[in-house]
């Protein structure tokens, strides 16, 4: 039994990896139940006016793309689904705009028709978020100056509809956080002080450091990691990448509890 | 005035920064918007300052053939190879673009889903109920863990649902307010030993005073 304590971890590695793609090839279909904190989120999305202009920040990079890039396309559904204006683009964070690029081309451009500078613009990445939200706060298109193909943002219609981040323009801002800056350093420059509502969506790991935010109410609601990712697009009727993922997410949990379970009764029977 | 300048300067800007942020004439006279500005200059002369860094500790290691030396001339050309395309094509370019997305943007993903693995490793090997302390840690990471994934529900019903969200929702919001005010409260009185010139660490001083 003391030799459960001691298996090579090739051995574990080789285990999860034969796991993975047998999931792969054969999906167990297990339901994906949707929380009350996913369906929250949702709802406060959905409730939104008609021809709101929403904020989408994509603050990551390719490290959690796995998490959030499903998070960031079900909302991308869900806002034109509801013909809202979408000004996606974020500070300090090169890839996030560059890894969304394909995504906003696919869905807003050629699945619902939207037209590039009067319903959606993307601003790209600026540099240094304090410094990008304070000017934002008073004057948008002068903090952003340009948009994502480097032309003068000035002379496309949509911006007009914002001369300024305020509760008076923009009617949320949906923000994807792995890191810093990311949605509290929003709470803190933009959504605190204008009383824009503020939805989240957060990679698993970031999740229990974010929970006062939500509890509070200075989050209006949060998608939370892969799981709600999952959750998310069952609500909008789009099967992605992160639905199809949760057989693999249970196998992974199941085979790292029983890892555990192995090494520790190794430990509880080894000889003292 | 070695570091008597650094002190001053900064102490300045704090000062500046602080009365932006919080009177109404701050704002409207905008005193940090040209701090904002230099801010951002500074941002990307440090860019270029780890460039030269980075080439200069390679350089180094290509010259005395230091063990890795290949490795210095693959990161040296991959950089300013890269650097040069993006400022002949922007981040637009095709070949720019394509880099991005076959090359550099897997890669990445491909670090952080090895992530997975040794975390499959370490708790086989770490996670032991050596003490009562250990022993609740360790079901309620069980619990929580399943209970995010969907066979948590197939298992136990409802339960590893109530059990995750009550261990999430109320246990660990607690304790982490309390550490995130606690770190706000820190934070907040370093900052105040750095404008008053108590603490010096960032100007190479020797500490604190």
């Amino acid at each position: 039994m003391e030799r459960l304590m001691k298996i090579d971890r090739r051995i574990l590695y080789l285990v999860a990896v034969v796991v993975l793609v047998l999931v792969l090839f054969f999906p167990l279909g297990l339901p994906v139940k949707v929380s009350d904190l996913t369906q929250k989120t949702y709802n406060g999305i959905q409730n939104l006016p008609d021809g709101s202009l929403v904020i989408i920040s994509p603050m990551y990079d390719a490290g959690s793309q796995g998490e959030l890039m499903p998070m960031f396309v079900a909302m991308l559904y869900q806002c034109a689904e509801r013909h809202y204006k979408i000004v996606i683009g974020n500070a300090q964070w090169a890839m996030g705009p560059q890894l969304c690029h394909p995504y906003v081309e696919k869905i807003l451009k050629e699945q619902y028709g939207y037209q590039y500078g009067v319903d959606y613009i993307e601003f790209g990445s600026k540099p240094q978020f304090t410094v990008w939200a304070n000017s934002a706060l008073s004057d948008f298109p002068g903090a952003c100056l340009t948009d994502y193909n480097n032309q003068p943002i000035n002379q496309f219609p949509i911006i007009k509809s914002i001369p300024k981040i305020s509760k008076e323009y923009v009617a949320a801002t949906l923000v994807l956080d792995c890191g810093t800056p990311g949605a509290r350093d929003w709470l803190a420059y933009v959504n605190q002080g204008t009383g824009i509502p503020l939805y989240v969506g957060e990679i698993q790991m970031s999740v229990p450091e974010m929970m006062p935010y939500v509890a509070s109410g200075q989050y209006a609601g949060m998608i939370a990691g892969s799981r709600g990712a999952a959750e998310y697009e069952s609500l909008i009727g789009h099967t992605g990448k992160a639905l199809k993922s949760q057989d693999v997410m249970s196998v992974i949990a199941l085979l790292v509890a029983l890892y555990i379970v192995l090494g520790n009764i190794g430990y509880l029977t080894r000889k003292k | 005035m070695r570091k008597e300048g650094p002190m001053i300067l900064t102490v300045l800007s704090a000062l500046v920064v602080l009365f932006n942020n919080y009177f109404f004439l701050g704002q409207k006279w905008g005193l940090a918007d040209p701090l904002n500005n230099w801010f951002q200059l500074s941002w990307g002369i440090a860019l270029a300052l780890g460039f030269i860094n980075l080439t200069s500790i390679h350089w180094k290691y290509v010259q005395r053939r230091r063990e890795g030396w290949f490795y210095s001339i693959v990161i040296m050309v991959c950089m300013y190879g890269y650097l040069i395309l993006g400022l002949e094509q922007t981040h637009n370019g095709p070949q720019f673009d394509w880099i991005y997305q076959n090359i550099f943007t897997p890669l990445m993903s491909t670090i952080f889903a090895l992530v997975a693995f040794f975390i499959t490793s370490a708790a086989y090997r770490a996670f032991r109920v050596r003490t009562k302390e250990a022993t609740v840690l360790l079901l309620c990471a069980l619990f929580v863990m399943l209970g995010r994934a969907p066979i948590g529900d197939a298992i136990w019903g409802g339960w590893s649902k109530f059990v995750s969200n009550w261990l999430m929702g109320v246990v660990n919001m607690a304790g982490y307010r309390g550490i995130q005010l606690g770190a706000a409260i820190g934070g907040f009185a370093t900052a105040l030993r750095i404008m008053l010139g108590l603490e010096r660490a960032h100007i190479g001083g020797t500490g604190t005073q």
